[in-house]
């Protein structure tokens, strides 16, 4: 990387070891990209994975409902299909949904939501509703769609819940939780294991042998108490915001260990590779030998392996949160959200799986692309 | 020396299905190897010498198949010929020819042999599929192998695995192995490669020996033009999946005739087409296996390159005089014109 | 050789397996409050708090001293084999190891088992047949199974199984009317009949991802030259699969068992929760948030030997199956 024969660490040669260290990253990710191409499957798994983070991301606009919002009227509805057609009162076909009567039955007294074949409740696009604030500043009420709540009417696109909340929004509320929380944790497990592993790696001796063994304790005792005892020490006084974060920081400091041994293993083989003696003969700080030319080196490597870690911390929230150990309500999260599927609700309302379906398809598309951006970052794979 | 060649490919030709199209790694060879012979296959990396030998042993994996030609093969001495594509590839005749009268030594012996098995048990297994021994008698042939092929202590080395042996050590096992059941041919896919030169002269050596003893047919696929002129009766020179030129060892280096050929001697150290020391490197570089060359395919590179006749027709194969064939119109338009005259 | 070696392991093990034991003790005292203070707010609850039984509690347990000295306590009494008595139920932590170990570790064998007798050839056809529509049919369903979370694959099958055979409680692991009989031979029948469903459900994650493993591994070896030269030899080709580049594959396979150890003794706490099981998880579950730290710092405790020891064999395994691997090297 940096001329090795250049004296001492002048300005300009400085600037040149960045700029071909760039370079040679941007070559290595450009060619790791275009072989992820040819990846058929994981190229539109990144697609979908790309979409549902847009989507659940802008659930403040695409939900039609506040996810809290508890229907009285509207307990356990099943989903109202989202149908195309003409509509009374509208000269152009467009997309609609039957309503629901409600019967109680004479005998049971439970509810019945007889579906009315009849009437036809026409989707009302740009509403004004609930006011959320756009990027977070900019006040607005307008949604991407809805019904006039006025007239009562009601499209549960994914039917409701025990309490008469939408299905449709608290999904899109909850993915916003689920995924962002796989994502913020994994950067943090990524910036815990880069540094600990490359510090570990390079500098060797009674450091590595410290960090080494904390990585071996933490690897051995067993992940459901460290979870739970960390949980459990989180003051119940937190706000939801902290609770979640909290969340997200233990998972991230269980799951770093992984990446730290990789980390490691690689800066022990590149550490006596010729170019980063070169540059610390050039004079470079250690920490810029570590950073700014080895890393690079196997970051298409690591990418990869993040990209498969973040859905098992997804799967890990849900699960975890199903158990009723890790969030709870009223944060929305899909794990969370799963705690009303039990056998007895399945049976009668279906539709409460349906945040699994979002967790498979989720975790899915991001196994798939996980998988063609490792094939990818591996240079002799064929 | 037989008449009857024990080998002979006829016009074999060998397609890989990719997904990025066709590869035709091998285009039509064709040469034939007789008893106590060696016929040395020369020609740059990725022309196919690997390939058509593979062809040959029923080697060839899916995506890739022998598209086109004919393998004669000739058992015993006076025998018939039997055509080895009309069997399926894993069919039990083709896997008792396989290894036992028609075997292969490897490309890259460091990892030809499993790291997780003991060298004995490689050597046990083949002649467990071609002979009748029992396992004391397995045992013994098999150390009696190892010391033939210049491996003392075999009782001991038997038991030993992979990686405690060299590649020279390597080397010899895998010629030990495709000895084992005495073949009739033994095809050599650049046996040498990879070893120090003292070592590259002992397996020669080793081999020439061994063919001595049980009058073997042997292919040497070599890119060693020297190795070629110590060891081989005869050579075929390989470009691009064809064969371009057949001749006996003397006048490929006295007489070249395809000017593939010529290039190639004029390429190497020590050869007396050099000139006054100097290396050629051949001109341009080797299409890439999907591109199509109209004409003779050596005709971009070609330093006698007749424009109108070379990137039309494909040249065939053809004999120049009684030594040798070349596929080349330097020498069939000569024909051509003394037809016209 | 090798003996000198699992000593000089062993060794090496026991200053870490101390500092294991005390971060379990920690992290379990580390959730504000203790058992005691529960106890007393429970009591104060129910009208009247018993001094005496809290003095009782406080002096065999030491509940007064600083953490380090519980500590000292709780761990000179482990290693000298007695784990002391669940402060909850005061029932010995060995007698509660007893009753739940040997069905944890039942469903954990035959979890084992499951996983190994599908995945094995199921990883093998995929590797052989790779790129085939056999094969990404094996890529799509082991991929959705490996997506799909352990309890909602139990839900599914607990409502699947209601439908088509709702004589069948698919729940727990013992029915009824052998829930308190001795031991016998009909209760172990029924035991087995209840038995395959947690299996199942827990196999069919665990097959999925050894497939994947497997498949890669075998696809691995495929390419290796030495599969070439056996086929030279003329082995048949089925044959030659499985005697090369299987064997290498299965090494990291083989020398995993080690990793097992540890979740033959807790099982899978979320599946047993779903499915009502009474294994080592819900009970180990349970004593955490109660903190009942003796049985809880003991099950956990017990679980990092597994791991070290576990990690231990994993090692000694792939030195016994893979020839290039030496005691002691690395
Ligand atoms: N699996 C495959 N898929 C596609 N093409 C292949 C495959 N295997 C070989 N080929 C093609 O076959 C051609 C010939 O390869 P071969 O190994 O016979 O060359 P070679 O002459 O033995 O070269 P070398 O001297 O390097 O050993 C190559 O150029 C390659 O394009
Ligand atoms: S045919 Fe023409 S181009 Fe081809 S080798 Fe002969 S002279 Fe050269
Ligand atoms: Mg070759």
């Amino acid at each position: 990387m940096t001329d090795p024969s250049s004296p001492a660490v002048d300005l300009p040669s400085e600037e040149k070891g960045k700029t071909e260290a760039g370079v040679y990253e941007a070559n290595q990710f450009k060619l790791m990209m275009r072989r992820f191409r040819k990846h058929r499957a994981a190229y539109w798994c990144a697609h979908i994975v790309l979409l549902l983070y847009i989507v659940c991301l802008s659930c403040n606009f695409i939900a039609p409902y506040d996810p809290a919002k508890i229907h009285e009227d509207w307990v356990n509805v099943p989903p109202q299909g989202l149908r195309f057609g003409k509509v009374d009162g509208f000269t152009l076909p467009r997309l609609y949904v039957h309503p629901y009567d409600l019967q109680i039955h004479p005998v049971t007294l439970r509810r019945v939501y007889q579906v009315d074949h009849e009437s036809r409740v026409p989707l009302r696009f740009f509403v004004k509703g609930r006011s959320w604030k756009w990027m977070g500043i900019i006040p607005t009420t307008r949604h991407l769609f809805g019904v006039d709540e006025e007239a009562g009417e009601t499209c549960f696109l994914l039917g409701t819940g025990g309490l008469g909340q939408d299905g449709f929004s608290r999904i899109l509320y909850g993915g916003r939780i689920s995924l962002l929380l796989g994502l913020t944790g994994v950067s943090i497990t990524f910036v815990l294991g880069i540094m600990l592993g490359g510090v570990s790696g390079y500098y060797g001796g009674i450091l590595d042998l410290a960090i080494q063994r904390v990585v071996e304790i933490l690897q051995s005792v067993p992940k459901i108490p460290i979870w739970l005892a960390m949980a459990a020490a989180i003051p119940k006084s937190w706000s939801s915001l902290q609770v979640y974060f909290a969340m997200t920081l233990i998972l991230a400091c269980i799951g770093w260990t992984g990446l730290c041994r990789v980390v490691r293993g690689k800066m022990l083989s590149l550490r006596e590779e010729d170019y980063a003696r070169a540059a610390s003969l050039a004079g470079a700080t250690e920490s810029r030998i570590i950073f700014v030319h080895l890393v690079p080196n196997f970051m298409s490597h690591i990418v990869a392996s993040l990209s498969l870690a973040v859905p098992g911390m997804i799967l890990a929230e849900t699960s975890l949160s199903f158990l009723g150990l890790g969030l709870r309500p009223p944060i929305v999260s899909w794990g969370v959200l799963l705690q009303e599927a039990t056998v007895d609700s399945i049976v009668n309302q279906t539709w409460l799986l349906l945040p699994a379906l979002a967790v498979i398809l989720t975790v899915l598309s991001m196994n798939f692309m996980g998988d063609g951006l490792r094939d990818a970052a591996d240079p002799y794979a064929d | 020396m037989s008449k009857d060649p024990i080998l002979k490919l006829e016009n074999v030709h060998v397609k890989y299905d990719t997904d990025d199209g066709a590869v035709h790694a091998v285009r039509g060879v064709t040469y034939d190897v007789y008893e106590d012979e060696t016929l040395a296959i020369v020609g740059e990396s990725g022309c196919g010498k690997s390939q058509s030998s593979y062809a040959a042993m029923g080697l060839i994996q899916p995506p890739g198949r022998v598209s086109e030609g004919k393998i004669w093969f000739r058992n015993k001495d006076g025998e018939k010929a039997i055509n080895l594509l009309d069997f399926h590839k894993d069919s039990k005749e083709m896997r008792s020819i396989r290894g036992g009268p028609l075997a292969m030594i490897f490309q890259e012996p460091m990892t030809a042999l499993s790291p997780v098995h003991r060298i004995g048990q490689h050597l046990d297994e083949v002649l467990k599929l071609h002979t009748d021994l029992d396992k004391k008698q397995r045992f013994d042939r098999a150390c009696e192998l190892l010391t033939q092929v210049g491996i003392p202590d075999a009782a001991k080395r038997y038991k030993q695995y992979s990686f405690e042996f060299s590649g020279g050590m390597r080397q010899r096992i895998m010629i030990a192995i495709a000895l084992a059941c005495n073949p009739r041919l033994l095809i050599a896919d650049e046996p040498t490669t990879g070893l120090d030169v003292t070592i590259q002269n002992q397996i020669l050596e080793l081999m020439a020996s061994l063919q001595e003893k049980h009058h073997m047919g042997v292919v040497l696929i070599t890119h060693d033009l020297a190795v070629v002129a110590e060891n081989a009766d005869r050579v075929a020179v390989m470009y691009l999946g064809r064969i371009v030129e057949t001749t006996d060892v003397h006048t490929l280096f006295e007489a070249p005739k395809h000017p593939y050929t010529v290039a190639l001697l004029k390429s190497v150290v020590g050869s007396p087409l050099t000139g006054e020391g100097r290396l050629q490197a051949i001109r341009g570089t080797v299409p890439g296996p999907l591109d199509v060359v109209p004409g003779c395919p050596f005709h971009p590179r070609c330093d006698k390159y007749m424009p109108g006749v070379c990137d039309q027709e494909l040249p065939t194969l053809e004999a120049v005089n009684e030594k040798t064939c070349a596929a080349c119109f330097l020498y069939q338009n000569r024909k051509k014109e003394e037809a016209s005259s | 050789m090798m003996l000198r070696y699992i000593f000089q392991r062993l060794m090496i093990a026991i200053p870490t397996l101390l500092a294991i034991s005390f971060v379990v003790f920690f992290l379990i005292q580390l959730p504000p409050g203790s058992f005691l203070d529960a106890k007393i707010a429970a009591m104060e609850l129910e009208g009247g708090v018993d001094m005496a039984e809290i003095e009782t509690l406080k002096n065999t347990y030491h509940f007064d001293r600083p953490m380090i000295v519980q500590y000292y306590y709780w761990i000179t009494g482990f290693v000298t084999g007695d784990m002391g008595k669940s402060f909850e139920t005061d029932v010995e932590v060995t007698r509660t190891l007893a009753e739940l170990v040997p069905v944890t570790a039942a469903i954990s064998l035959f979890t084992i088992f499951f996983t190994w007798s599908l995945a094995i050839p199921f990883g093998i056809t995929a590797a052989v047949k790779r790129n085939t529509p056999l094969d990404y049919l094996l890529t799509f369903v082991g991929l959705t199974a490996m997506a799909t979370p352990a309890f909602i694959i139990a839900l599914i099958f607990q409502v699947v199984m209601q439908s088509i055979w709702p004589q069948f409680d698919p729940t727990g692991l013992i029915s009824r009317e052998y829930a308190n009989a001795p031991w016998s031979l009909a209760k172990f029948a029924d035991l087995l009949k209840h038995l395959w469903v947690p299996v199942f459900i827990l196999g069919v994650g665990g097959t999925a991802g050894m497939i994947r493993i497997l498949r890669a591994n075998v696809i691995d070896e495929l390419k290796k030259q030495y599969v070439l030269c056996a086929r030279a030899r003329g082995m048949h080709p089925v044959k030659v699969i499985l005697k090369y580049p299987v064997r290498v594959a299965i090494n990291p396979l083989v020398s995993g068992i080690g990793s097992i150890l540890p979740s033959i003794i807790s099982g899978s706490m979320i599946i047993s929760i779903v499915l009502g099981l009474p294994t080592l998880g819900p009970r180990v579950l349970q004593a955490l948030m109660s903190q009942d730290t003796y049985l809880a710092a003991s099950c956990v405790f017990i679980q990092c030997v597994l791991a070290v020891v576990g990690i231990l064999i994993s090692d000694l395994l792939l030195a016994v199956v893979d020839p290039r691997i030496k005691f002691g090297g690395k």
